[in-house]
């Protein structure tokens, strides 16, 4: 069986359970079922860890209906192995799913490390506003899809459609070197 | 910093390093171990094991602590970044006898109030070098310069400079910026300007 997942992930500094709470929203499950998204996994923090056991207490006494495999965990201080399982593979086990983050730098770097699809999705309760301006410039450079909390479902679509022209944002290029070498035969 | 590190970055230019953590950060100490592990085993050269050192310093100001005593613990900071840039900072080892100067010869930093320090402090002792050779009456004969320190900003900020890069814009001698809208700051007329470098950190 083919994997298609969807990560979610609210970083480890501030709690964000309302980011929690849409994607446990019967229609943004709706969505992902639409387009074939087999799993979805959440790093919920300690503030999400509530609002995670209550849907899973709700899930087992079987009120709820859907054919998405969902998991969730606290934390984990290396989330690359997650972004791995996002990526397609070549012995199409896995089939490229998205991320949907917190705007923390952390995240979309190894997000964008990672080269699959991310939707970015600012906490309007922390007053950081340089997080809001490197959403917008990433969005505006196509790397990433801004996400409003009362609209989350529409994201799956938008980030699909990205992972369609893969070949766009995964650039796959190298960092660059930094340019310091003049400094080290600097005379005075 | 250790993706910057990561993007080619030669050692066998930068054959000595010096990683500076924050006290209680044993995340970067354990990263930066890491990374010289897997930097020992590309290399596959006995010599280039062990040529690195992993100094602690006490923040400039701890999460919460009082701004009354914070410019005592900024005193601090900024005094043991001075032992580490002389050498005699309890965390390192005697460098190898192929080294000739005590000092680093180039300073990178990204970072908080610590990297703030440290850049300070290596301006301060070339003052002090400065002043001495002014006054042994070798002003005039050029010098290898050491200690260059090289700030690249956050890659988090596109249209404004972080507290740390408003302090170091006119301070430190490399002024890095991973946003283009950042290019060409100066703290004021006639000024060094910020360079643009690209995602260092991807």
């Amino acid at each position: 069986m083919v994997v298609k997942l969807c990560l979610v992930t609210v970083g480890a500094t501030a709690p964000f359970e309302k980011l929690v709470q849409a994607v446990l929203h019967e229609s943004f499950l709706a969505e992902l079922e639409k387009h074939k998204f087999t799993r979805l996994l959440i790093q919920h923090g300690k503030g999400g860890q509530q609002v995670f056991d209550a849907y899973r207490a709700e899930y087992e006494s079987g009120n709820i209906d859907h054919g998405i495999e969902i998991g969730g965990f606290d934390l984990r201080p290396n989330m690359i192995p997650y972004l791995r399982m996002v990526r397609d593979d070549p012995g199409d086990f896995q089939e490229l799913g998205m991320v949907i983050s917190h705007a923390g730098t952390g995240s979309i770097l190894d997000a964008l490390r990672a080269g699959v699809p991310l939707v970015v999705v600012p906490n309007p309760d922390l007053a950081d506003n340089h997080q809001q301006e490197l959403a917008d410039q990433l969005a505006g450079l196509g790397y990433a899809i801004i996400g409003k909390l009362d609209d989350i479902p529409s994201t799956v679509g938008q980030a699909v459609k990205q992972g369609e022209r893969a070949p766009f944002f995964r650039h796959g290029q190298k960092g660059r070197e930094i340019p310091m070498g003049d400094e080290l035969s600097w005379v005075d | 910093m250790l993706a910057i590190l990561e993007n080619n970055f030669d050692y066998s230019i930068y054959t000595y390093r010096t990683y500076v953590v924050s006290s209680g950060d044993d995340l970067s100490t354990q990263k930066a171990v890491e990374f010289e592990d897997t930097i020992a085993q590309q290399k596959d050269s006995k010599e280039l094991t062990e040529n690195y050192a992993i100094v602690t310093i006490p923040r400039a100001r701890r999460v919460h602590q009082s701004y009354l005593t914070a410019p005592f613990s900024t005193l601090h900071c900024f005094w043991t970044c001075l032992l580490v840039l002389l050498g005699r900072h309890p965390n390192q080892r005697p460098l190898p006898t192929q080294y000739t100067s005590k000092h680093p010869d180039i300073i990178i930093s990204n970072g908080p109030a610590v990297a703030v320090c440290m850049i300070l402090a290596a301006k301060f002792i070339r003052f002090f070098i400065y002043c001495f050779r002014w006054a042994s009456g070798r002003g005039s004969k050029p010098e290898i310069s050491r200690l260059r320190t090289v700030y690249v900003e956050s890659w988090a900020r596109v249209r404004t400079l972080s507290v740390s890069g408003r302090i170091l814009l006119p301070i430190a001698d490399k002024f890095l910026v991973q946003w283009l809208p950042l290019a060409g700051r100066r703290a004021w007329w006639g000024m060094k300007e910020s360079e643009y470098c690209g995602w260092v950190v991807l």
